[in-house]
C-alpha cells in the first residue's frame, strides 16, 4: 500500500469545508486526526478566526457564488486568501500550493479558478492585506458589546488569538513538584498558572499530547486554567461528607480534578452525560486517568434522586462563547435561535435539579460563556421563580477575573477561556440564614 | 539485500492465489528484507510478497512515520471488527491513484514470523487498513476492485498508457 504526499492546503481546505458548509466543530476535526499536523492546524484555525473577511474577500472575486458540490474549492479558496494575508507565508508558496491541491481534492479543473482568484487577491499591497475588523457577527459582537461596555473591542481582539495549551497535573498519581521535574527533563517550557493551584500548568508552546511526559500513564490531562477553578470552588464550598453530582459530567475534567484534588475516600460521585458518544469520551478519558466513575447516559433534566446530593456540579450546555480562542467556528455558527434553545434548557436544568440539592448543600452553576443571559440571567430569572426555597448564593472571590450580580466572570482578558461561576446553596428549612455569607475563593 | 521488481495493474500475476508457506528460516527471512527495503525503497507502506511475482502467503508493513516499525506477517490470518471506516488508499502495484475504500476499522492479525515463531497482533486506524489492503493482494485482489468499474475502467486505461510511453 502507498500512501499520497499530504498536501497541508487540501487537508486545511477538507477540513474547514465540513466544518464550515456542514456545521462540523474543531473538535470533530480533533477526533479524527485530520488537525494532527500543526500547520493544517494553524491554517484551520486562522481561517475560521477571520472567516467574515476572507469570505467578502474570495467572494468579491468570483462573478457567482460557487455551487454546492464545489464548496470544498471555495474552502481552498478561503485557505489560500488565508495564507495571503499571513505575512510568514510568501505569495508564491501560497498560491502554488493552494492551486496543486486542487488536485488532490480531485477537481483539477478547479485549477485555473484558484489561481486566477488568487492572483487577484495577491495584487493587492500586501500592507492592506491585514484583517482589519473583529470577526464576530453583528448580533454577537453586540451582545459583547452590551454585556462589557468597556472591554468590548479588546475582549473581542482577545477571542482571536489563539489559547494556551494548559495542563492538569493528575494529583492522583504524581505530586506537581514532580511532573515540573518531567516537563524539565523534556525541555518542555512552562509557567505556574496561581500559587493555590500547583498542578495548574500552562506551557509556553504547545506539544502534541502524547508527546507529553507520562500521558499513556494518566499522570496529565488537558483542561483550560480557567475550567480548573472549577473544582477548588466546589470543594471549597461544599461540605462533608461529599455526595457529588455532576449533571453534565463529560468530557469529565471538572469532576475528575475534584476527585484528585479530593481523594478518593469519603466521597461518593454520580456523573451523568445526555450523549452516549460523550460519555464514552469521558468513560476513555477516566480510564486513562484511573477515575472508575460510572457515567450513566441520562438527561439531568428529567431525573429525580431519593437521596440528596450534598454537591451538584451543573456545567450547563452552553454557546461556548468564552472559548473562541480554541473554538473559532462558534462564531460563524451560533445564531440567536441556538442562543434561545440554550438558555432554556440551562433554566430547566437549574430549575429541575435544584430538588435534589440536599439542605445545607452547595450547586456550582457554570459556563464557558461570555454572554450574560447565559450566566446572571439564568441565575436571575431561577432566584425569581424561585422565591420561597430561598436559595442563597455564596459570592465567589477569585485573584482573576471579575464579580458580577451574582457570580464570577472569567473572559479570554485575563488569559483563560471566558467562564461563568455561580455558587448556590440551599439553607436547611430551619436555618436563619445570615445576611452576607463569607466568599468563596481559593483558600 | 536487493530491490525487488514491483508488477503493476493490469498485470495478471497480481490476480494469482498465494499459497501457504511451508518452509521457515533463513531464505525467508532474507526474502522479507528484500521485501521491506524494496518497500521503503518505493516508497510505500505495505507490500505483499503477490507485487513481487512470488506467491506465497508473506506481507510486510510499516505504518510509522520515521520508517522503524516494520511487520513481518507470514501465513497471515485475519479476524475484523468494530466500525466501517474510509480511508484513501494508494497501492505500490497501482502508482499515483488514490481513492476512498471502505475497511473495519480493526484486525486481530494471527501469523508467523519468517523463522516460524507464531506472532498476534492487534491493530486499528491505518495499520489495521494496510493489514487488510496486503491481506488482499496474497487473494488476488487489488484496492480498485472495490471502485466501480468505470472508475475502474478509467484507471486502468490511464495505467496501459504509461506503461506504454514509459516502455
Amino acid at each position: 500500500m502507498s500512501r499520497q504526499d499530504v498536501n497541508i492546503r487540501a487537508s486545511a481546505a477538507k477540513a474547514l469545508h465540513q466544518i464550515v458548509s456542514h456545521n462540523r466543530t474543531i473538535d470533530w476535526a480533533l477526533e479524527r486526526g485530520v488537525l494532527d499536523d500543526p500547520a493544517t492546524a494553524a491554517i484551520v484555525y486562522e481561517s475560521l478566526r477571520y472567516y467574515p473577511e476572507l469570505n467578502t474577500r474570495v467572494m468579491g472575486c468570483l462573478e457567482r457564488p460557487p455551487r454546492d458540490k464545489d464548496l470544498d474549492i471555495y474552502a481552498l479558496m478561503i485557505v489560500g486568501a488565508y495564507q495571503l494575508a499571513d505575512p510568514a507565508i510568501p505569495d508564491y508558496a501560497a498560491i502554488n500550493e493552494t492551486v496543486n491541491a486542487t488536485r488532490q481534492l480531485k477537481k483539477p479543473w478547479a485549477k485555473g479558478l484558484v489561481n486566477a482568484v488568487l492572483r487577484k487577491l495577491a495584487a493587492v499591497d500586501l500592507a492592506k492585506r491585514t484583517f482589519e475588523h473583529h470577526n464576530h457577527s453583528a448580533w454577537l459582537a453586540d451582545e459583547l458589546h452590551r454585556d462589557f461596555p468597556e472591554h468590548a473591542p479588546a475582549l473581542m481582539r482577545a477571542n482571536n488569538q489563539r489559547a494556551p495549551m494548559c495542563l492538569r497535573v493528575n494529583l492522583h498519581r504524581i505530586s506537581a513538584e514532580d511532573y515540573r521535574k518531567q516537563l524539565d527533563q523534556a525541555d518542555i517550557a512552562y509557567r505556574t498558572f496561581l500559587p493555590e493551584l500547583p498542578e495548574t500548568l500552562i506551557l509556553h508552546d504547545p506539544v502534541p499530547a502524547d508527546t507529553l511526559p507520562g500521558w499513556e500513564d494518566g499522570l496529565v490531562a488537558i483542561q483550560d486554567c480557567g475550567a480548573q477553578l472549577a473544582a477548588v470552588l466546589a470543594l471549597n464550598a461544599a461540605q462533608s461528607p461529599l455526595r457529588v453530582l455532576d449533571a453534565c459530567a463529560a468530557p469529565g475534567g471538572k469532576l475528575f480534578h475534584i476527585l484528585e484534588r479530593h481523594g478518593k475516600s469519603d466521597i461518593d460521585v454520580t456523573a451523568l452525560e445526555v450523549s452516549e458518544r460523550r460519555a464514552n469520551t469521558m468513560r476513555k478519558l477516566g480510564h486513562r486517568l484511573g477515575h472508575e466513575v460510572d457515567v450513566t447516559v441520562e438527561d439531568a433534566r428529567f431525573v429525580s434522586t431519593d437521596t440528596p446530593y450534598s454537591l451538584i456540579l451543573l456545567d450547563v450546555p452552553c454557546s461556548g462563547t468564552g472559548t473562541l480562542r480554541r473554538h473559532p467556528e462558534i462564531k460563524i455558527q451560533l445564531d440567536k435561535n441556538r442562543l434561545d434553545d440554550l438558555v432554556a434548557t440551562q433554566r430547566e436544568l437549574l430549575e429541575s435539579l435544584w430538588s435534589s440539592l440536599a439542605s445545607g448543600g452547595t450547586l456550582l452553576y457554570c459556563t464557558c460563556s461570555l454572554l450574560h443571559q447565559e450566566n446572571d440571567a439564568t441565575i436571575q430569572a431561577f432566584l425569581s421563580a424561585n422565591e420561597n426555597n430561598n436559595a442563597q448564593i455564596l459570592p465567589v472571590s477569585l485573584p482573576l477575573g471579575n464579580a458580577t450580580e451574582f457570580g464570577w466572570q472569567l473572559t479570554p482578558l485575563d488569559d483563560t477561556d471566558g467562564f461563568y461561576f455561580c455558587l448556590l446553596r440551599k439553607p436547611a428549612p430551619d436555618e436563619r440564614v445570615t445576611d452576607q455569607p463569607a466568599s468563596i475563593g481559593l483558600t | 539485500m536487493s530491490l525487488l521488481t514491483i508488477l503493476h495493474y493490469p498485470d495478471p500475476r497480481l490476480r494469482t492465489q498465494a499459497k501457504p508457506v511451508s518452509r521457515f528460516g533463513e531464505d525467508l527471512r532474507k526474502f522479507a528484507d528484500d521485501m521491506l527495503e524494496t518497500m521503503y525503497d518505493a516508497p510505500g507502506i505495505g507490500l505483499a510478497a503477490t507485487q513481487v511475482n512470488v506467491h506465497e502467503r508473506i506481507i510486510v508493513i510499516d505504518v510509522s512515520e520515521n520508517r522503524d516499525e516494520p511487520y513481518i506477517f507470514v501465513n497471515p490470518e485475519l479476524e475484523v471488527s468494530g466500525d466501517e471506516i474510509d480511508t484513501e488508499e494508494g497501492c505500490l502495484s497501482v502508482p499515483g491513484i488514490y481513492e476512498p475504500v471502505t475497511r473495519f476499522e480493526r484486525v486481530a492479525v494471527t501469523a508467523r514470523d519468517p523463522l516460524g515463531e507464531p506472532l498476534h497482533v492487534e491493530a486499528e486506524g491505518l495499520l489495521s487498513v494496510c493489514i487488510q489492503h496486503e491481506c488482499d493482494h496474497l487473494e488476488g485482489k487489488l484496492f480498485v476492485d472495490y471502485l466501480s468499474s468505470l472508475k475502474r475502467n478509467r484507471i486502468r486505461k490511464k495505467l496501459v498508457k504509461q506503461q506504454k510511453q514509459r516502455a
